[in-house]
């Protein structure tokens, strides 16, 4: 594998704000690096795009086993690359759960070749049931870097006092989609005026709130490590930064759809938007922005649901919660984020805050070191008829229309995937 | 020729006050023709109506299918639970399958809100919402203004209305606040906290939980059905503390100074939220709304066909 990346612009790290440059990769190796080299005779060229360090997606359901008509791997990793990541966190909820060796290992056998690097998580709770604890030592030996019930809470709380307090022996990291049930019993979407008016079951932001509250106590008392994965609420990023601020042990991410839309998109009963976490408040949207931009909040997921239409073009109320994004995020951020996002920004959302959370290093594009990197093009455009994504399920929003931002490609593991003609 | 603003009737907030008026003044005008003793006129002779009725239905279904026979339209009946829809085909394929037989107008009851606005993106029939889960019920709203203001023989402007009972489970609740509002009332609903959104208020009504107080406010009093079927919790602990609390009895009546008007959308569980006495006494115009409800439903069909031969 080789490709020579000419007049690149770098995003984060030393080369940031230094003009262009251009970089020959080598073998999935970056040999040479510096604007006056030049390209190697028969080596494809590729001009005049932002390079960036490799990112990591730590919200994605991936299908396989069991949902294989919604996602398989190989459709997952292709739609990641078109999304730009180079990594994923694959989410426990398949079927059988991702709960023990033999399920660890069949995502990291069955990974394609590629330049998607799949990152096992294994459920807290056999089956995510909720109930008793999985083999959690057992699966971190074989790669897991987190646990997590992925789109199931976990409700008790005893349960999760101890997945915490076990994880400790290997200073372990527990995931938790924070969301109280037991006070919206089949909610839909946010509660507020627009679920009032829709006659539709409310989830009020205090659902989050509570479940957030709870598990900051949890992890005060434990000493542990935990993830908020999906946040969506302004009271959620408030008692997380509190929490941080007095050195409690914890993350949070936040799904774009979140940062780019409010409840307002549900006005005529569109299940596009039906979501978990669920849109909410202009004011919500607003303070996960905040969040980003102080740290308090440490990165964005996509937080991708794949769901086969059937599931989706249903009455609202029996349409399946959940959206296919994860080859959107750059195109949905670049054209409606309500804030400008620098460089350096982008970097810290997608690439560095993710993996610090997995413990992971940063990546440094540098010579000599190994190319992990999203290549996009700011300036070009992103067409989004369903035939132009790679995911099986085409539950996406905004089909049919063409946003600003372009991923022109990813390069990983001596790997490469380009979309655009070389 | 006066026209409404919109090819379907989805739901009383996508209404203006324009079109509340027109439809009022066309039900004024089939109020007429159903009284004659030829009840029967040919506005909708070249019209094919289907009935889908996924959920169980009385007044309301046979309300909309005399309009409809009255105003001479050709009539299809479909009745399905909706659970055994939702096992098999889905709602588009039913649809679909019924508009293939070139089905002009679609009049739809459904368990889930929103359904008619599905509906109405996937096909080309007009809709008239029957009443979708907990929504709205933009027929029944119609009539319950209609009914109000022939009781009091005025406007609603500036009038006080008082709506009771289960609001939150309460289609009917909804689409009549919708309607009193752009008519210009004044909206209190009155009912136990756990039954009234927190953010009805926005919608600007005033919220009461002590119905005494309430009921010396209001001029008009719309009794709701306390919707067990819909409740999957418990919201208040039994019918008994519910009756004696919210229901309204001749007791409480007798201790206002002036006369209220009440309404009651049906069906009615006696002795719950509304007493026999009460319900078949001087202030109820129970069965005045059951009449204009089909002067309504024939306004609505009427003044939507029309909309469809301007298309």
């Amino acid at each position: 594998m080789q490709i020579f990346l000419q007049n690149s612009t770098i995003w984060g790290g030393k080369m940031a704000g230094k003009g262009t440059t251009n970089l020959h990769i080598k073998d999935g190796v970056i040999v040479a690096m510096g604007p006056d080299i030049e390209s190697p005779e028969g080596v494809d060229v590729l001009k005049d795009l932002v390079v960036c360090p490799g990112w990591l997606d730590l919200g994605v359901q991936v299908g396989e086993p069991g949902w294989e008509v919604t996602e398989d791997l190989q459709s997952v990793a292709m739609a990641a690359a078109h999304g730009g990541f180079t990594c994923i966190a694959a989410q426990p909820n398949t079927f059988p759960v991702r709960q023990g060796k033999s399920e660890i290992l069949f995502l990291t056998q069955n990974a394609p070749k590629g330049p998607v690097q799949m990152i096992p998580l294994g459920a807290v709770s056999e089956g995510g049931a909720g109930k008793n604890l999985t083999e959690m030592m057992e699966m971190h030996e074989y790669g897991a870097l987190g646990f997590t019930d992925g789109l199931h809470p976990v409700s008790d709380a005893g349960l999760m006092m101890r997945a915490l307090q076990y994880v400790k022996t290997f200073d372990g990291l527990i995931l938790n989609y924070p969301y109280d049930t037991s006070i919206c019993r089949d909610g839909l979407i946010h509660e507020g005026f627009i679920s009032t008016s829709l006659g539709l079951k409310g989830i009020p932001s205090l659902s989050e709130e509570m479940m957030v509250h709870r598990d900051i106590e949890l992890v005060k008392y434990t000493g542990s490590r935990m993830h908020f994965n999906g946040v969506s609420s302004a009271g959620a990023v408030e008692l997380i930064r509190k929490a941080k601020e007095s050195g409690v042990r914890i993350t949070a991410t936040v799904p774009v759809l979140n940062l780019v839309y409010t409840v307002d998109q549900l006005t005529e009963f569109d299940s596009t938007y039906k979501v978990l976490p669920p849109l909410r408040e202009k004011r919500d949207q607003m303070a996960l922005w905040e969040g980003l931009k102080d740290g308090t909040i440490d990165g964005i997921i996509s937080n991708h649901i794949p769901v086969e239409l059937e599931k989706k073009k249903l009455e609202f109320p029996y349409a399946a919660f959940g959206a296919s994004t994860i080859e959107s995020v750059y195109p949905l951020l670049s054209s409606l984020a309500p804030v400008s996002i620098s460089p350096q920004e982008w970097v810290n959302w997608l690439s560095i805050g993710p993996r610090k959370i997995l413990q992971l290093p940063s990546i440094d594009i540098a010579v000599g070191g190994q190319a992990d990197l999203t290549l996009l093009d700011p300036t070009g455009s992103t067409r989004r008829m369903p035939e132009d994504f790679f995911s099986k399920s085409k539950n996406i929003p905004e089909l049919n229309t063409s946003f600003r931002g372009k991923i022109v490609g990813v390069i990983h593991q001596n790997q490469m995937q380009i979309f655009n003609q070389l | 020729m006066n026209s409404l603003s919109t090819k379907h009737l989805l739901g009383i907030k996508l209404l203006n006050e324009k079109d509340l008026r027109l439809i009022f003044e066309t039900a004024t005008s089939f109020k007429e023709v159903i009284n004659r003793p030829i009840k029967k006129v040919p506005s909708l002779r070249d019209i094919t109506i289907a009935n889908l009725f996924f959920e169980n239905s009385t007044r309301t279904r046979i309300s909309f299918e005399l309009a409809e026979k009255r105003l001479s339209a050709d009539v299809v009946n479909f009745s399905a639970s909706a659970s055994s829809v939702t096992k098999g085909e889905t709602l588009l394929d039913t649809v679909n399958n019924i508009l293939s037989m070139k089905v002009d107008m679609v009049v739809m009851r459904h368990p889930a809100p929103g359904a008619p606005f599905f509906l109405a993106k996937h096909i080309d029939a007009n809709i008239i919402n029957a009443g979708d889960g907990t929504h709205e019920h933009p027929t029944q709203a119609l009539l319950d203004a209609y009914s109000m203001m022939e009781a009091l023989n005025s406007d609603l402007s500036g009038k006080n209305i008082l709506i009771l009972g289960d609001i939150m489970h309460s289609r009917v609740a909804l689409s009549n606040i919708f309607c009193l509002k752009k008519l210009g009332a004044n909206v209190k609903v009155c009912g136990p906290p756990t039954l009234i959104s927190p953010y009805l208020k926005q919608l600007g009504v005033e919220v009461n939980y002590q119905l005494e107080s309430a009921l010396r406010w209001a001029d008009v009093v719309n009794v709701l059905r306390i919707q067990l079927e819909r409740q999957d919790i418990k919201y208040f602990p039994s019918i008994r503390e519910y009756a004696s609390n919210f229901g309204i009895t001749k007791e409480l009546l007798n201790k206002m100074d002036d006369k209220k008007v009440i309404l009651h959308p049906g069906p009615v569980n006696r002795g719950v939220e509304i007493t026999s006495e009460v319900i078949d006494g001087p202030h109820s115009v129970v069965l005045q709304q059951v009449e204009n409800g089909v002067a309504i439903r024939m306004a609505v069909l009427y003044l939507l066909a029309a909309s469809r031969d301007k298309n």
